[in-house]
């Protein structure tokens, strides 16, 4: 049965490619890149590969993946083909292309200085670090980063409050 | 069949409202006590965050300030720090000490035996040593060990002369009456389903449901009924079915809080009581006070775990009579609160919100320390909560719409607040980085069903009763005339205690 279930989704995935496309196939990988690109420059990772291949990349992408929220997703697809188009503009090369810092320094400038991007991106930039920020802190390698380490009750005192002295 | 009669029915079962509902219920009263919020299990809900802040109806006017309260059995407390002060003194009498604001029409040591009674039952655990309070006796519980940053924050308030005192919590430090002490896991703000922090839920409303009160959550008061002699008679409400019924009671007590009772009151109208109930001051729903709170972050240079145990730690009340210089009535309390989980801490950082910046501050996240700033608010009838003109409820009430703003006094508070806060730290130890934002919006709503002698400035009496109507009080922090600078919730509850212990003794005086 499990196998005959394995089979038939299969099937469906090969089925759905093809209907869909091999285009919309890469479109597809192509934004999730990009965004995972743009999560680098926001939150620039402490550990190689934070932002590949990783628990905290998987569950950016199922966020931004669910499908009550696609909507959402084609405008964060729109706004970061705008910021590969403003980037081309000034610097004559794809955002995406450019090295970290360089990534950091551009959307800085744009940010602060092209009012015009700022209006039709700005809200899309913001919204996407908050989704960003919100994934990454929360993560294990966020809380690792922090120093954050969670308590739970009936796990005993945090060694913190355990080695305090009453204060007077 | 005949509908049952009651001894009294309390609305709202958050601090005042259970507090009377365990009182009269331990008198042999019988109470029905309706609260229109969920009653939660504990350690069903409070550990995977299933117990939320359910909508409470309200609408804001653009550019208000966004007070807010909770509606469950339990209350607002349910979610609170603990933090657990009383009022000043002074408080009672800032137009005759200082000029601003109403006396009220008690004092302190008329409240000071209520005070007792709350802190007892509750656990309340602190230091009397606090040199700005009233001379008190000992807490029933020491005070709790504090963190390595509010020690800082002693160090620094001691190095520039202020006097530094432990913060009073409801949160027991040691068992207490049969319920364990603290775990410091920090969940507070979630419900605290160890029972530990003496929200309602584990304290009174046990206590009176033992007692025989009819708890009934999930039934929304639609009405408080009077005759044509203008008593109040009882209560129309919605059943957790959505059915209509009434319930007969010669003694209503509103304890709905200062966001929802002017709506109430003002769609209770009787054959009596044409504009509503209360409404001879026209004071209902006016001068809502919301404290000027806001928040400081600081960073040391050394691991302090800010977000580690409970809030309160250590306070500064140098300022809570007001500052030399100070452009602002009155003053404010600082304390150490809880820093929020780094997700959620990361959305308060406006200016450093992404890149390096924005990881150079989320590397030293264990090093901060926040502030909590609960300032005085002068009461205005400007603030309000009145009818929306246009939004309706499910029953088709008007929804309670709210007014606030800010006015530069509060403004200039904070700012000092902000500088006072600064300095403390930095001779502490804290470096240069700094974060501060005032609330938008308040979790201690007050005073729109004020108290006074006079029934013409004043919606009801000292003892909580509402001046135009018999068999109506009004018991949670709508009646405050002035705000205090600390968190409310102890002096709801002493308020409730006074007023239940008076209503006692009459009936059986």
């Amino acid at each position: 049965m499990r196998r005959r279930s394995f089979i038939q989704a299969a099937v469906a995935a090969a089925a759905a490619t093809t209907m869909t496309g091999r285009g919309a196939f890469a479109a597809e990988s192509e934004f999730e890149s990009r965004l995972l690109a743009l999560a680098a420059v926001i939150v620039p990772g402490s550990e190689p590969g934070t932002w590949r291949n990783s628990a905290v990349a998987s569950a950016l992408l199922a966020e931004i993946g669910d499908p009550g929220r696609r909507e959402r997703r084609e405008r964060y697809r729109a706004a970061l083909e705008q910021l590969n188009r403003a980037t081309d503009d000034r610097a004559g090369e794809s955002f995406f292309a450019l090295a970290g810092e360089r990534q950091a320094g551009v959307l800085k400038k744009l940010i602060e200085s092209d009012e015009e991007f700022g209006k039709k991106i700005g809200k899309e930039f913001a919204a996407m670090r908050e989704d960003v920020l919100r994934v990454y802190f929360s993560s294990g390698a966020g809380m690792k980063f922090t120093g954050y380490r969670e308590t739970t009750q009936f796990v005993g005192y945090p060694e913190f409050f355990q080695l305090a002295e009453t204060w007077e | 069949m005949p509908r049952a009669k009651y001894d009294a029915i309390i609305i709202g079962l958050g601090a005042a409202g259970s507090v009377v509902t365990e009182a009269l219920s331990g008198a042999g009263w019988k109470v029905l006590a309706l609260e229109e919020g969920p009653w939660y299990s504990p350690f069903r809900d409070y550990p995977d965050e299933r117990a939320v802040r359910t909508p409470t109806g309200l609408t804001y006017e653009p550019g208000s300030l966004r007070p807010s309260m909770v509606k469950c059995v339990g209350g607002s407390m349910l979610f609170f720090a603990g933090v657990f002060f009383r009022l000043h003194e002074s408080d009672f009498a800032t137009r005759t000490r200082a000029g601003c604001g109403t006396d009220w029409p008690i004092s302190y040591k008329e409240l000071e035996p209520f005070y007792n009674k709350v802190e007892i039952f509750s656990g309340a655990s602190g230091s009397n040593k606090n040199v700005f309070e009233v001379p008190r006796g000992a807490y029933p519980n020491p005070a709790h060990p504090v963190s390595r940053g509010a020690q800082l924050f002693a160090r620094g308030a001691r190095t520039l002369g202020y006097h530094p005192a432990s913060t009073p919590m409801s949160i027991i430090s040691r068992p207490y009456r049969g319920r364990p002490s603290c775990t410091y896991c920090a969940r507070c703000g979630e419900g605290c389903m160890v029972g530990d922090k003496s929200s309602p839920e584990m304290t009174y409303i046990p206590a009176a449901v033992k007692n025989g009160a009819d708890i009934r959550a999930g039934y929304k008061v639609l009405t408080i009924e009077t005759n044509a002699a203008g008593r109040a008679t009882g209560v129309v409400y919605k059943d957790a079915e959505g059915v209509k019924q009434r319930a007969d009671s010669d003694l209503v007590m509103l304890c709905g809080s200062a966001l929802l009772n002017p709506t109430l009151l003002r769609r209770s109208r009787g054959p009596a009581h044409h504009d509503g109930l209360g409404a001879r001051s026209a004071m209902v729903g006016r001068n809502l006070m919301c404290h000027n709170g806001g928040r400081y972050m600081a960073r040391f240079p050394e691991v302090v775990n800010g977000y580690m145990g409970i809030s309160g730690g250590i306070n500064v009340q140098d300022f809570y009579e007001g500052a030399p210089g100070g452009d602002f009535h009155r003053g404010y309390t600082l304390y150490v609160s809880l820093l929020p989980p780094p997700a959620e801490f990361v959305g308060y950082l406006e200016r450093d919100r992404w890149g390096g910046r924005l990881m150079d501050v989320m590397g030293s996240y264990n090093r901060i320390i926040r502030l909590a700033v609960v300032g005085e608010d002068q009461a205005r009838p400007e603030n309000m909560v009145y009818p929306d003109p246009e939004a309706t409820d499910e029953n088709g009430f008007p929804r309670p719409r709210v007014r606030f703003k800010r006015t530069v006094n509060e403004l200039n508070m904070f700012e000092h607040a902000v500088a006072s806060s600064r300095s403390i730290c930095r001779a502490g130890g804290a470096d240069d980085w700094e974060n501060h934002y005032i609330s938008s919006g308040s979790a201690h709503p007050l005073g729109t069903c004020r108290m006074g002698d006079d029934p013409d400035k004043s919606v009801v009496d000292r003892w909580g009763a509402c001046h135009d109507v018999p068999g109506l009080y009004i018991c949670d922090g709508s009646v405050f005339p002035t705000s205090g600078a600390v968190n409310p919730s102890l002096t709801i509850m002493a308020l409730a205690a006074r007023t239940a212990d008076h209503l006692i003794s009459r009936r059986s005086g």
